[in-house]
């Protein structure tokens, strides 16, 4: 044990920091895409017809409606979801049940509608912004279980880390603003302090909320031993403690007149201002029929859940589920909302997306430091040292993710449209991506690697929008043409993204300019002291 | 807009809490000393300025949203202004100019 408390507090800072630095480093640097994952997706189906607002709702949702018919007349579930600021389209989709012949899972499908045809889109099966955000939670080729544990694990860890760091930084309010440049560690151990501190509230939100949304699984135990153990039990916990505060009334609408039109009708009245993102058709044609309204603007930080138009006797009512029963579900639903950002404006998005690239480059720059610190003592002038290998994985995966989420969109674009298991492949060039940048990083000396992969990451972005010239029909100046601002918006942060990587690429390049030259003047000083004698 | 704002008046605060130290005014201002008397005024003026920020976000978003802008816009500002007085200090000695006259 170390002698005092702070001493302890760094040891614990320090070890449970690097012991899961990179997997942190991945939860935050794909969590903190997902802020754009809806964005990312309408990018990564480039086939979809992108429609603002509804000129002619009816006739789009009789066309909706005939294709559900068509493609999913056994189905029990039924969804339509309007357009939205970020979900410019129309999308049906249903739950298909399992089906035994033909080997398919049970699970959702979901298509596109081109509301000038009426019919819809063949789109691209992609993995999309969604599977981007997911990993950051499920992780990939492990058990989704696996996945939640890994994470939480690592979150609890990241907490202490957040915590421990704040109790030994003595000279927190001195050194808030206090970046000291170009001194070495010195350098590094502000840098890492700034990006620490100054988003210490998101940092300490998003770590506790995250471990909130895992407790069903890391506290699993709890609910084992009063409910009892499977799925079963679980969900009667679930059922329990999730408890929605639902008010009912009648309504005056006739029980046969109840139809996804009618529905929506009433809701435009009830409910003026607020758009509606989906109408769901619920346990068609069984006893408990019913209608969902889910909406798009939410109110604060709560979101308005459904409400529920179904035929109760002679009458229809309306269920309006306006806040859980129990405060520990409100709690929950508090960090929840806070934790996923869905109510953010574009503003408040862009504010959260920055907060977690902070979060990202603190834990870079974290694992960063912990290895300068083991090469004061010039260990790594082996370059097979323990301490150089996990210096080159390092960058390999500090710079690795970002050429991998590149990959990712690239592979989009450049993968044949039919190939089997297409949205698997996607992935598969995230992770091939990422693996190639490590074993370059590995073959290369630490110098080069930083400088090569900065300049190969900078490229890679700034060729995106090309790649998505030439392989669709979108292009910028197109997307300026058509509206398609959320098209327009990934291109353009892409040359931003792009930007950024080869300004820290002339960064670096500058500052190992400098290095060999400050080196080549000692050497001559050396030769002439020589000489001299 | 209501973020720019809550922006300006966030960023107006926490200049004045930089400045309030003695390192960072000296960043700023590279001839002239801290005195005690200017410290007391940047630092008070400083959490006032964060404090009036905060209650504007709260009676413009609510309770929750108005301290998650807060927050969020705070995060930012002070990068922007610990990046500023590491690398171009004086670009903030023109907010000081109009501050330091009225004291």
């Amino acid at each position: 044990m170390k002698p005092r408390f702070r001493q302890s507090m760094n040891w614990l800072h320090t070890w449970a920091g690097f012991s899961f630095g990179w997997l942190l480093y991945f939860i935050f640097v794909t969590g903190t895409v997902g802020y754009f994952d809806s964005e990312i997706d309408r990018w990564m189906k480039p086939e979809i017809t992108v429609v603002e607002q509804l000129d002619n709702q009816s006739s789009v949702l009789s066309a909706a409606e005939l294709q559900l018919q068509q493609l999913a007349p056994e189905s029990s579930q039924w969804y339509i979801s309007l357009p939205t600021a970020r979900m410019p389209f129309v999308q049906i989709q249903w739950l298909q049940l399992a089906n035994k012949e033909t080997n398919t899972p049970r699970g959702w499908q979901e298509k596109y509608l081109d509301v000038s045809s009426g019919v819809t889109n063949s789109v691209r099966e992609t993995a999309g912004g969604e599977t981007l955000y997911r990993m950051h939670y499920n992780l990939h080729y492990v058990p989704e279980l696996v996945g939640y544990i890994l994470t939480s694990l690592a979150t609890m860890l990241m907490l202490i880390g957040l915590v421990t760091g704040v109790v030994i930084h003595k000279k927190i309010f001195i050194e808030f603003f206090t970046f000291r440049a170009k001194k070495g560690i010195r350098s590094w151990l502000d840098i890492h302090n700034i990006f620490s501190v100054l988003p210490l509230p998101f940092h300490l939100m998003i770590t506790y909320s995250g471990l909130l949304l895992l407790m069903g699984v890391t506290m699993s135990s709890i609910i084992d031993v009063r409910y009892g153990e499977g799925r079963e039990n679980h969900k009667k916990f679930y059922d329990e403690a999730q408890l929605d505060i639902k008010e009912v009334q009648f309504i005056d609408l006739a029980p046969e007149a109840l139809s996804i039109e009618t529905v929506l009708a009433d809701v435009a009245v009830r409910y003026k201002d607020q758009n509606v993102s989906f109408i769901g058709f619920i346990e068609r044609g069984s006893e408990n029929e019913h209608y969902e309204i889910w909406f798009d603007k939410y109110e604060g930080i709560h979101l308005v859940s459904a409400v529920e138009y179904r035929v109760n006797g002679d009458k229809v009512e309306i269920e309006i589920a306006t806040e859980k029963a129990g405060s520990a579900a409100r709690i929950y639903d508090l960090f929840e909302h806070l934790h996923e950002g869905l109510f953010a404006n574009i503003y408040l998005r862009w504010l959260y997306f920055i907060s977690g690239l902070l979060g990202a480059a603190m834990v870079a720059t974290g694992m960063i430091l912990w290895i300068k610190k083991r090469q004061i003592n010039g260990a790594s002038a082996r370059p097979f040292s323990v301490i150089s290998i996990i210096e080159r994985i390092n960058i390999g995966i500090i710079l690795g993710l970002p050429i991998a989420i590149a990959g990712y969109f690239w592979g989009n674009r450049l993968l044949p449209v039919n190939i089997e298991h297409r949205a698997d492949w996607e992935v598969h060039c995230f992770f091939i991506a990422l693996l190639a940048s490590i074993c370059f990083c590995l073959c290369r000396s630490v110098k080069k690697s930083w400088l090569n992969l900065l300049w190969f990451t900078a490229g890679v972005y700034l060729l995106t929008p090309l790649v998505n010239m030439v392989t669709t029909e979108h292009s910028i100046i197109g997307s300026i043409k058509r509206n398609d601002w959320l098209m327009l918006g990934f291109d353009l942060s892409m040359l931003f993204f792009a930007g950024c990587f080869a300004l820290a690429a002339i960064i670096v390049q500058r500052k190992n300019a400098k290095a060999q030259a400050n080196e080549e003047h000692i050497v001559i000083q050396q030769k002439l002291k020589e000489s001299a004698y | 807009m209501l973020i720019l704002i809550e922006t300006l008046i966030l960023f107006l605060g926490f200049l004045c809490l930089s400045l309030s130290l003695s390192r960072h005014y000296n960043q700023v201002a590279p001839k002239k000393r801290l005195s005690t008397r200017n410290l007391w005024l940047y630092r008070i003026s400083g959490y006032i300025l964060l404090l009036l920020a905060g209650i504007y976000a709260v009676y413009e978003w609510g309770f929750t949203l108005g301290l998650v802008y807060w927050c969020a816009i705070a995060t930012i500002v002070s990068l922007l202004i610990t990046l500023t007085l590491t690398f171009k200090p004086r670009w903030l000695a023109i907010m000081k100019v109009i501050s330091l006259r009225t004291k």
